[in-house]
């Protein structure tokens, strides 16, 4: 059984494939300039981003329903990683990057350790999929904080938040201070960085609300008893 | 299985597929999505990857091609490569046959007038002498 996607998280990875096809047109000036290594990867990229596209994501806009991926996981790893990597890279507040980062993260593990449409709802697709494993929070490493912060917000925080109810809820049982700290800076940071904004003492996720998925409101109420 | 061909062979299917790293051929790509037709859009993008896995894999941008070169690429992906290269290139063929033809009738008109003038020239060369 193939990872499934949500429509939304499709049209996030179709959108950036889309401007990837646009290397082609870098290709033929590096293979002139007997750049061929970099024309090795701009010619992996467009094929990938095809191969992708023509097999999963399919054209146009979105389908109504989630979109199967069946392509190779060595394809799909290899497209994700770049993603990743081209998204963590991308400078300012971009908060689509940040949410493609993190879907690139989830459906890499995902993949890895083998998840499948059939994985309870809430931990085995998409930004439900736990960034920070239960009982860790990346103290040492300020974008796996971030990251782990904002998924939580994307996807199990309950709305409207406040900060404080948001750091006892996300952080495990036990947490030590550094964590605390830590995860306080991450919300500051997300925020300095316009990817997360305060109304009063509620935290909220610089999108428009609408996007997190009826679902998702749904399962939140699952996702705080599993605590 | 080991696959190696010739070089003149590797030759004709770089200068072919040369063609195809013109960026302007994606844009049948995205008429084809515009127009809502997936399916030709879909097959566009498959022959595409295809054929830029194989210039990646076996003919490394046509750099080194004076020389046989050995198919590394994946059966299958050889499989459809070949398949489609080898029935572009009939089309091809019977496409130009008729002028092909022409051509050749002009050939041998040409010849004639040619040995025509050549024999006429010699007589009257002769006469003179």
């Amino acid at each position: 059984m193939a990872l499934a996607i949500a429509p939304a998280d499709r049209d996030l990875i179709y959108s950036r494939l889309k401007i990837d096809l646009y290397a082609i047109e870098d290709l033929m000036p590096s293979v002139e300039r007997g750049e061929y290594e970099e024309a090795r990867r701009l010619a992996s990229k467009v094929a990938d981003a095809l191969r992708l596209i023509a097999t999963d994501l399919r054209w146009g806009s979105a389908p109504g329903a989630e979109v199967a991926l069946c392509s190779p996981p060595d394809l799909l790893l290899r497209v994700l990683a770049r993603l990743q990597e081209e998204s963590a890279a991308q400078p300012g507040p971009d908060v689509v990057a940040l949410k493609l980062q993190l879907l690139c993260i989830a459906l890499r593990r995902a993949i890895e350790e083998g998840e499948d449409a059939d994985a309870p709802a809430g931990e085995g697709r998409g930004w439900k999929i736990h960034l920070v494993p239960r009982g860790a929070f990346p103290v040492a490493d300020e974008a796996q904080a971030e990251l782990a912060v904002f998924s939580y917000v994307l996807g199990e925080c309950p709305e409207g938040a406040t900060l404080a109810g948001l750091l006892a809820q996300m952080l495990p049982e036990g947490a030590s201070e550094a964590e605390r700290a830590a995860a306080e800076v991450a919300v500051k940071r997300l925020v300095a960085r316009g990817a997360l904004c305060m109304e009063g003492e509620r935290v909220l996720a610089c999108e428009p609300s609408s996007e997190r998925r009826p679902e998702d409101r749904r399962r939140q109420g699952g996702a705080d008893e599993r605590r | 299985m080991s696959i190696t061909i010739p070089a003149a062979q590797a030759q004709a299917l770089w200068r072919l597929f040369q063609d195809t790293l013109d960026p302007s051929c994606l844009a049948t790509l995205w008429r084809a999505v515009d127009r809502s037709d997936f399916e030709t859009a879909d097959r566009i993008a498959r022959e595409y990857a295809d054929t830029l896995d194989l210039l990646l894999e076996d003919l490394r941008w046509g750099v080194g091609l004076g020389e046989e070169v050995e198919l590394r690429s994946p059966p299958d992906l050889l499989h459809r490569v070949f398949t489609r290269v080898g029935e572009e290139a009939a089309e091809i063929r019977e496409a130009t046959e008729p002028e092909q033809e022409e051509a050749r009738r002009e050939e041998e008109w040409n010849r004639l007038l040619e040995e025509a003038s050549r024999d006429v020239l010699a007589v009257l060369a002769e006469g003179e002498g």
